[in-house]
């Protein structure tokens, strides 16, 4: 009798402790994909940026000649974005894409030819919007990540999370430069 | 006794937290698309906002528009602010996410226009940064309420009339709704006129179909039953009839999609 007791009590622990197994993982699986999601939108902001500035840079060189430096920089952070081989040289490549972006649009404020360009005004209001967009991408993701990370460090879930394979995930540091959304201000 | 204290330990932790849950709210829409915080703005906005605002929901896009001013920004980025906003007041509709918010600080002399990533692609961040352009001369003299209309009548009359029209006017739930309950209500007085016919026959002692007979009982022998009827009806028709009404705050603005398009400028 008291065997048979003991015996229904571990079956009833093991039931209670695999309900618990299964919606720990349900609850942290839709969590990283949620964390999948948002970091592909970063990756959808940067490559829209990736593509703006072909045509930026072709109609702001004019203007900007004396400018080298900033160019040469530009596009040496996008043959390196074309050509990273993993996540990480890929972050790299964009910060400092960042940094180069950050200074034309800083720059071109000292070159009145270029504001009464519409179309380049509207390329500069473009890639503004493309950095305003990253930024926020890279924030919503932070908040994904931290949401996240709390979940897989809290109880109970803290005792399934490494046994089911849920890794902590990072978050995205982005480089001081990238930190502010440059102002356009088209006419005087 | 112990048992009893645990209790109610217990339920005064529930309820506090559901106290907390309910306290902790976003800012809600105002139900004129307008919040003038730094007061600059007169009635002719809001009223223009807002006709404009119903003109647009009845078409299948659904745009939709918010406006902000803001004394000052305290520190903070006017990008930073105006998603905030964007995304507390859900401007545009459940389905579509077309919804624009334009927000003025005054003290830092800045203007933005925040669009939802639908609505961007006939509005983009490049043509946003145009269009900010009209309010400059306006703002600069103090003519706030005037720059302000200026704006949203032309990007109305540019993008968003053209955009929405030649588009099937939708049939959206609220329609929908009103179909369903005028046909009940008309359900109803068949029923009742039926139950009237039941009743006259009876009363004259002619031979009455039973169906008749029940539909009379229902609507005549009992008192209760039948105020219950015409208290139903009643709320129909009123319910129905709000649908024609202009759209009244919360229930309209459920749009989303705001990640940081659109384009700041300033005067």
């Amino acid at each position: 009798m008291k065997n048979k007791k003991v015996f229904l009590g571990i079956i009833g622990a093991i039931v209670l402790i695999v309900v618990m197994m299964f919606t720990s993982y349900n609850g942290l699986n839709s969590a990283r994909l949620e964390v999948d999601n948002a970091y592909s939108k970063i990756d959808v902001q940067l490559q829209r940026r990736y593509d703006l500035i072909p045509n930026l840079v072709n109609i702001t060189k004019g203007y900007m000649a004396h400018e080298k430096e900033i160019f040469t920089s530009i596009a040496e952070a996008r043959a390196k974005i074309a050509s990273a081989k993993n996540t990480n040289e890929k972050i790299e490549a964009n910060t400092q894409l960042d940094t180069a972006l950050s200074r034309l649009l800083v720059i071109q404020e000292n070159y009145p030819q270029l504001k009464s360009d519409t179309q380049a005004q509207q390329l500069m209001a473009e890639l503004a919007g493309s950095e305003n967009r990253i930024q926020v991408a890279r924030t919503d993701y932070n908040a994904v990540v931290t949401r996240y990370n709390k979940k897989i460090t809290s109880l109970p879930t803290a005792f399934f999370a490494g046994m089911l394979g849920f890794e902590k995930a990072n978050l995205y540091r982005s480089s001081e430069a990238s930190k502010t959304v440059p102002n356009v201000n088209i006419q005087p | 006794m112990f048992k009893k204290r645990f209790l109610n330990i217990f339920l005064a932790v529930f309820f506090a937290c559901f106290t907390i849950v309910g306290t902790v709210h976003a800012n809600s829409a105002p139900v004129s698309g307008v919040l003038d915080t730094a007061n600059i703005l007169d009635t002719s906005v809001e009223d223009y906002v807002y006709s404009l605002n119903n003109q647009l929901k009845n078409t299948d896009k659904q745009i939709q528009v918010g406006v902000l001013t803001l004394q000052s920004l305290n520190g903070r980025s006017i990008e930073e602010v105006a998603l905030q906003y964007a995304r507390e007041w859900k401007i545009g509709f459940k389905d579509t996410n077309y919804g624009v918010l334009y927000v003025v600080a005054l003290q830092e002399k800045k203007t933005r226009l925040e669009v939802s990533d639908n609505l961007s692609t006939i509005l983009t961040d490049g043509e946003a940064n145009r269009y900010l352009s009209i309010v400059k001369e306006y703002y600069k003299a103090n003519r706030y309420s005037e720059g302000t209309i200026a704006l949203i009548k032309k990007l109305a009359e540019d993008k968003f009339i053209p955009f929405s029209e030649g588009k099937s006017v939708k049939i959206n739930d609220d329609t929908i709704e009103s179909i369903v309950y005028s046909s009940i209500l008309f359900l109803l007085l068949v029923l009742f006129v039926l139950g009237f016919i039941g009743k006259q026959s009876l009363r004259n002692g002619r031979k009455t179909n039973p169906l008749l007979v029940l539909l009379a009982s229902i609507f005549f022998d009992s008192s209760n039953s039948s105020k219950r009827y015409q208290n139903r009806r009643t709320g129909t028709y009123y319910s129905g009839d709000s649908n024609n009404d202009s759209y009244s705050g919360g229930s309209s603005w459920g749009g989303g999609g705001f990640s940081g398009g659109g384009s700041s400028s300033g005067w």
